[in-house]
């Protein structure tokens, strides 16, 4: 499938900016059509013969730079219920880059390279949102101790209490990536996306971006967001304990229930840099903005500042040292 | 470049200015007050007894402790000797105060401003003996380094380390010395610290920070409690008894004492 301007056939995309389809060839706002037709193995605009990877759902024409979405990746058991569209384009995701990381001194000079930035994607993600409705439980011996002096003696006193704790907490929608290219650890930290703007799946917001299908399933993944619940379940339970020195439990029982799963697309901009044979990872949230990724380093441009402001201390040392001298 | 050049410019500015200060300073300075003597019972300064010196030698040593004394107005005595018999610290601390007592030294009174060094080659002794504003000047650890500074090199060039003696003496007591230096190696020390401090905080960076909490996906925003209850059992207390000692400290410096003689001395020594 591929989205076409009813009004010059060039290939409309979604514009974050615009919060709608647009024809960057000839500026018309919302006159996509649906081509339907492609395969796989062909590109829907030119023909040319397109080798996506073996979860793509949506990919860009190397040979005339069409957007593509792949219909048997987005239909059927790969059909997701929700998808959130992209809020931040591209040219604000280069900023926030360069936002975050235009005071680190010891970058690799082209690591804000526009020539670089513009390599970045925005990629759909596949996530499962899963909806819990846990229990929690909770017994505990809990102490209080206040310690006074009075002359040469000092006096501790102890007060015991006896804790009940019982808790219903309904967790909501509850992202865990189901993409085995983008690693979990990465994917938690770029959360919360605010699903107020998430809308029911329509293709034409894939058209501008690439795209995957689940490839880790919903069984597998449930454990996962289940612990997520458990965690936050476990901390929402600690925070109604105060104002104790020791909590000693004696019960501790959290029933976590699935409810729904949703399937969904969520949006991430990646920026992949290279530098000295590495891959630097950057993931920027692709509603909110939030960035994950850790910059390389450049080892001589760090000398050449630590060496600069070492020399620069050492002179105005042996300066001082010399006026006092001289006076 | 432009980054660079920018993020250094305050401190660019800073070497710049103190530069221009200094070569102000130095280009504008004016010859140093001369003191004037008010004791003269001893015209002598150098006693190599111990023969480790050339007639030239003591002559150029002379010299410059004539110079460096009128500069500071401080009598400023070097003393060798090659006695086996004072061999510990104590002896050679009481012969260099005896020394310095009975010819009356102190360039503004007997037993006045001044110091003595004395090195006994027979067994690597020496101490260096402060006297009035000498001893009110050094301190324990400007003795230390004082003899260490002489120590170095005084075996292999005797003239070298005693002419270091007397400038290293005369510069601590001129005018311009009362206010202390910055040593250099805690310039170093610094730079190392402020320079690494600087590295640390310029490599560390986060991946990202989590931004969710507890609640981000709590339904609602809050849990239900069906029971919340914290019910006091019981209470008890104990009591210890504080031990209370008191601890003593003691305290010194410059190596001060009271000679045979009953005048004031500092000092301290060392072996080479």
């Amino acid at each position: 499938m591929i989205f076409k301007c009813k009004n010059c056939g060039a290939n409309t995309v979604w514009s974050p900016e615009k919060d709608s389809m647009f024809c960057p060839h000839c500026d018309s706002i919302d006159s996509e059509e649906a081509v339907n037709g492609s395969d796989l193995f062909q590109c829907a605009a030119c023909g040319a013969p397109m080798q996506p990877k073996q979860y793509d759902s949506a990919t860009k024409c190397e040979h005339c730079g069409a957007y593509t979405i792949f219909e048997e990746r987005i239909s059927g058991e790969y059909l997701p219920h929700l998808i959130l569209p992209f809020k931040v384009g591209k040219q604000k995701a280069k900023e926030l880059i360069k936002q975050e990381f235009g005071k680190k001194l010891f970058l690799p000079s082209n690591f804000l390279k526009e020539s670089y930035l513009d390599k970045m994607e925005g990629d759909y993600i596949p996530f499962f949102l899963f909806d819990f409705d846990c229990r929690y439980r909770f017994a505990a011996k809990a102490k209080k101790i206040r310690r006074w002096t009075t002359g040469d003696t000092e006096y501790t006193e102890t007060s015991i209490f006896q804790i009940y704790r019982d808790m219903d907490v309904d967790f909501s929608r509850i992202p865990a990536d189901a993409s085995l290219a983008m690693p979990d650890g990465e994917m938690d930290l770029l959360e919360p996306y605010n699903y107020g703007q998430m809308t029911g799946f329509e293709p034409k917001y894939m058209s501008g971006f690439f795209g995957e299908r689940y490839s880790v399933s919903k069984e597998a993944l449930e454990p996962r967001a289940k612990q997520k619940a458990r965690n936050d379940a476990g901390a929402l339970m600690r925070s109604s304990i105060i104002g104790y020195d020791s909590v000693t439990p004696e019960m501790d029982d959290c029933q976590c229930r699935t409810t729904a799963e949703n399937y969904a697309l969520l949006p991430v901009w990646n920026y992949i840099y290279r530098f000295k044979g590495k891959d630097y990872f950057f993931r920027l949230n692709g509603q909110t903005g939030k960035l994950v990724g850790k910059a390389p380093i450049s080892i001589g441009k760090m000398a050449g500042y630590a060496a600069t402001l070492f020399g620069c201390i050492v002179a105005i040392g042996a300066l001082i040292n010399g006026i006092l001298g001289v006076i | 470049m432009k980054k660079y050049l920018k993020h250094f410019c305050f401190l660019f500015i800073a070497v710049g200015i103190l530069l221009v200060i200094y070569i102000a300073v130095f280009l504008t300075k004016k010859p140093a007050a001369v003191y004037v003597r008010t004791n003269a019972q001893e015209e002598e300064r150098v006693f190599d007894y111990a023969d480790k010196l050339t007639d030239e030698e003591e002559e150029a040593l002379r010299e410059l402790i004539a110079e460096k004394e009128v500069l500071i107005g401080c009598d400023i005595v070097l003393v060798t000797i090659n006695d086996p018999s004072i061999d510990s610290d104590y002896a050679i601390m009481n012969y260099a105060d005896d020394f310095y007592d009975e010819k009356k030294y102190g360039f503004n009174a007997p037993w006045g401003d001044g110091a003595l060094y004395l090195d006994n080659w027979a067994n690597g002794y020496c101490w260096f003996s402060t006297c009035g504003r000498v001893e009110d000047r050094y301190s324990s650890q400007d003795i230390d380094n004082l003899i260490e500074e002489v120590c170095l090199t005084v075996n292999y060039d005797p003239y070298g380390a005693y002419k270091t003696y007397v400038e290293s003496l005369s510069r601590k007591m001129s005018r311009r010395g009362s206010v202390d230096s910055i040593p250099f190696t805690y310039v170093l020390g610094a730079a190392f610290i402020i320079t690494f401090a600087y590295v640390i905080i310029g490599v560390a960076h986060n991946k990202g920070k989590k931004t969710t909490t507890a609640n981000t996906y709590v339904e609602g925003g809050q849990p239900l409690f069906n029971d919340r209850r914290d019910i006091f059992i019981t209470k008890h207390t104990t009591s210890r008894h504080i031990d209370r000692s008191s601890g003593g400290s003691g305290g010194g410096g410059g190596g001060h004492h009271i000679s045979s003689g009953g005048h004031s001395h500092g000092g301290g020594g060392g072996r080479h």
